[in-house]
């Protein structure tokens, strides 16, 4: 029996090597091999061509990430300050504006701006009476802005509200009103998160073909560029290429985040104190605006969209109708149960993986660990679409053949998602003292019996958690799984993605409502177990 | 009187936390707030430093009604159980904070600094990040820093529980010394009477959430006013029959004492803690010094007992 389970042990080991290095390195490095090498050896000629002759498109990408890093950014400590100092009432409201927005795909912000300001748009041609183009850069920045804002804003309050308020209380206590203490202590205490923030929307940004693509007009960028080349012309060579350059700047970020993420504990943790400052200063006001700003446009963006599934124009009137629901039903025939099972297969084991991992990385300190902590993190950083080419890459031949199967399609998507998972599954493995793990081998235990019967158990909030976050991140992906998905397997985002581009954006609208009303049923009745649980342990 | 507090009501969702308490403090004087943990202190000092809604009450400092004024604008300063240094500013920045809002500039500030540091024990430690320092370096700049701006009333919320015994019996003499260098009135709270006793000079004693005794040490240790008050400070043998209490001390073997029964000693270091029984039956707790003569389990004793009338307690109490 004791040698079944050490063998078992082995077993888990294995298959976490195995498919970390298989399903995350050997794809990446595939994507590097297509193109950088040419006949087997290596050649930096198409790097070069795409440098010289592309050059606007690099500058493109640069120009949009810089200015969408600085907007949303910026906008996100001005909501984190206004939510440190609203009181209980209003930053549940805050809270669930970014729960919403989380639960969203990706470009239902694009879909609501075509809706108000595009050709046909609501506001610039049903209000205003223009027919104006609105297409081009600064529709992408605002959009990908307003997309990054929510993410960012949940970190921001993550951080603020992990700051001992005693720190604030004393500066007040000193003298400080509310300009001086933001000046002096929230944002200084910020700067590491703000850091962090501004680099991942960078990356982001630069990875984002799906806000170009909708409304960018004739303005493109190097991650349309690939999308394109893949998509119009098969060019996957040219993908690639585009591909590794958008990697360099990932790269150089994900080493300073992970430099960075160390230093950012901070004591004391909870919830915000009711009037920890008081509502004044022209600072204070200045970003009270600027929230009240982005949450009225986050509200104008989902009633735009509300109203878009709902109403249909004949002559110039709109009206009330459901039959953007009857038309879109030809769309998503099969489609959600596919994206359900998807999400819940991939949701499902990435949370037992990453739980695995934690335990291997934080209990047991196996060598190669930490690379191998380091490699599950890359999907975090590395573009959506170049984690899709790797895989047409990496097992589009023998032995895998996996081109066009519903397989590397969730194992796409587990994988994509394996950073969040893990992270969680670290942070629960932290929770489990020593003290209970040898127990367990002081009573004759083995690793394997650790493994069930203490780090499973007590993990099982974590699970929860991390199942509902990977089923989330699943049904609201499209970056990594286009490339892979065959005509007639496609998932809702996809779908949504093509009718949008279709121009049939209210079956668009009707498709983003059914993904925000599904996911939000998944984690309402994952939420409710949860408590439920909880409530009956103690 | 200098500090007035009348009538301060806290309620949290309906529970009321702290209720009807007043007292006063005479300038330059030092008051400690004692009572079990969960009392009520930390409310006390958070609506003595402005970071509280009141729900009743008013708080005189210095002849003005400061029961509104915001915290930045009060001149009070608090040093928080868990100090609230400024993570991201070096000590000396730490330190000359508030002067900034006094209008001082940063030159003569820095200056200011300096000396204060110097008064705390720091010198050469003004470069330093509050997380090099020690706790109880730690616990001396957010001293200083509260110091420095000259605050009509300085408030310490057990300022030295989070440091190991033997720092905490050298920072309480300092802090006391400061207090008194300074000549500042202040609001010291803790849960631990020891400490209270001696650094206070009076103490006002709080259970759930309610004012239960204030006095001079002295009189709160030898003239408890109620049940709480004997129970809680020092030990106590309590006669409930005889309605009648004494304190450990309040017995001593004498030749001319009552016939008792030693039913256990311990050691207790610097002293030794029988427990004896009476001829009646009841059991009585002593202590004694005399290390010389030490008495067995099973040994008859003779000893005096110095009863006090529990009515006595009950004058002014309750
Ligand atoms: N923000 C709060 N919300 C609700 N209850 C609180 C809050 N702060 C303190 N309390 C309650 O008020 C009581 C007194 O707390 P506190 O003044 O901190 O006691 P002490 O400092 O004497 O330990 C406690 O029962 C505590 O649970
Ligand atoms: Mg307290």
């Amino acid at each position: 029996m004791k040698r079944v389970k050490k063998l078992l042990d082995r077993l888990l080991i294995a298959i976490i090597y195995i498919t970390i290095l298989l399903f995350i390195l050997y794809p990446f490095l595939c994507v590097f091999y297509r193109a950088l090498f040419v006949d087997g050896s290596f050649n930096i000629s198409m790097l070069n061509n795409f440098l010289t002759n592309d050059i606007k498109l690099l500058t493109n990408s640069l120009k949009t990430a810089v200015l969408s890093t600085i907007i949303s950014t910026a906008t996100a400590v001005c909501v984190g300050v206004f939510y440190l100092v609203s009181g209980r009432r209003t930053r549940k409201a805050i809270n669930l504006i970014m729960m919403l927005t989380m639960i969203s795909p990706p470009f239902v912000t694009s879909l609501s701006y075509i809706t108000l300001f595009g050709r046909r748009g609501f506001i610039t041609h049903d209000i205003l009476g223009l027919t104006v183009n609105t297409y081009g850069m600064w529709g992408i920045v605002l959009m990908q802005s307003l997309g990054f804002i929510s993410l960012n804003c949940l970190v921001v309050t993550g951080t603020l509200s992990r700051i001992n308020s005693k720190i604030i209380y004393s500066a007040r206590d000193l003298g400080a009103d509310t300009t001086s203490v933001i000046k002096d202590i929230v944002i200084p205490m910020l700067k590491s998160t703000i850091l962090i923030i501004a680099l991942l929307t960078f990356v982001r940004s630069l990875a984002d073909f799906t806000t170009p693509a909708i409304i960018g007009g004739n303005f493109n960028t190097m991650a349309t560029e690939a999308y394109m080349s893949m998509v119009a012309y098969g060019d996957i060579t040219r993908a690639s290429v585009i591909n590794v350059v958008l990697f360099i700047p990932a790269l150089l970020v994900f080493i300073i985040y992970r430099k960075n993420i160390k230093n950012t504990d901070m004591n004391e943790s909870g919830e915000i104190e009711e009037d920890i400052l008081s509502k004044s200063g022209i600072l204070y006001s200045i970003m009270k605006l600027v929230s009240i700003t982005f949450i009225l446009l986050i509200l104008l963006q989902y009633a735009s969209i509300f109203l878009s599934a709902f109403t249909k124009k004949q002559m110039g009137v709109s009206y009330f109708t459901l039959q953007n629901f009857v038309d879109a039903r030809a769309h998503i025939s099969g489609v959600f149960v596919r994206s359900a099972v998807y999400s819940l297969i991939s949701g499902l084991c990435g949370a037992v993986l990453g739980i695995l991992m934690g335990y291997y990385l934080e209990i047991r300190k196996l060598r190669f660990m930490g690379l191998i902590d380091f490699v599950a993190m890359m999907p975090y950083i590395i573009p959506g679409s170049f984690f899709g080419i790797g895989y047409i890459l990496a097992f589009r031949g023998a032995p895998f053949f996996l081109t066009g199967t519903a397989t590397i399609v969730v194992l796409n998507m587990l994988f994509k998602q394996l950073p969040f998972s893990s992270k969680i599954g670290i942070e629960a493995s932290n929770q489990i003292s020593s003290e209970t793990i040898n127990s367990v081998k002081d009573l004759g235990g083995t690793d394997f019996d650790v493994i069930k019967d203490v780090v499973m158990p007590m993990s099982k909030n974590s699970l929860f958690v991390s199942f509902a976050n990977g089923f989330t991140a699943t049904m609201t992906t499209v970056g990594s799984i286009i490339f892979l998905v065959y005509p007639g397997q496609k998932v809702a985002t996809l779908v949504m993605f093509d009718v949008i581009q279709g121009g049939k954006y209210s079956v668009g609208s009707v498709i983003a409502i059914l993904i925000i009303l599904m996911t939000m049923a998944v984690n309402v009745i994952f939420y409710k177990a949860l408590i439920r649980r909880n409530v009956n342990v103690s | 009187m200098f500090l007035e507090v009348k009538n301060l009501t806290k309620k949290y969702n309906k529970k009321t936390v702290v209720s009807d308490v007043s007292f006063g403090v005479e300038e330059g004087e030092l008051l400690t707030i004692l009572g079990p943990s969960g009392c009520g202190k930390t409310t006390v000092l958070r609506a003595l430093g402005g970071f509280l809604k009141l729900d009743k009450g008013k708080i005189t400092l210095d002849g003005v009604d400061i029961t509104t004024i915001p915290p930045e604008e009060r001149p009070v300063s608090t040093v928080f159980q868990s100090y609230g240094l400024f993570p991201h500013m070096r000590v000396l920045d730490n330190v000359i904070y508030g002067l900034k809002f006094a209008g001082i500039k940063r030159k003569d500030a820095e200056k200011i600094g300096i000396e204060m540091l110097e008064k705390v024990h720091l010198k050469g430690e003004e470069k330093k990040l509050p997380s090099q320092l020690s706790g109880g370096q730690q616990q001396r700049v957010a001293l200083a820093r509260g110091l420095v701006t000259h605050p009509k009333l300085l408030l310490l919320d057990e300022p030295l529980s989070n440091l190991d015994a033997k720092l905490r019996l050298e920072l309480r003499s300092e802090i006391k010394a400061i207090q008194r260098e300074f000549n500042i009135t202040t609001i010291f709270v803790t849960h631990d009477q020891e400490e209270a006793f001696s650094v206070a000079d009076k103490i006002m004693l709080m259970n759930e959430g309610e004012l239960v005794q204030f006095d001079m040490p002295r009189n709160l240790y030898e003239k408890p006013v109620t049940k709480f008050s004997l129970d809680f400070i020092g030990s106590v043998n309590y006669d409930e029959e005889n309605n009648r209490f004494c304190r450990l001390e309040d017995v001593y073997f004498h030749k001319d004492g009552e016939e008792m029964e030693v039913l256990d000693s311990s050691f207790k270091g610097q002293l030794m803690e029988y427990v004896l029984l009476t001829s009646d039956g009841t059991t009585i707790r002593t202590v004694s010094l005399d290390k010389s003569h030490e008495y067995g389990t099973g040994e008859k004793v003779r000893a005096v007992v110095k009863w006090f009338a529990l009515d006595e307690m009950m004058l002014g109490g309750q």
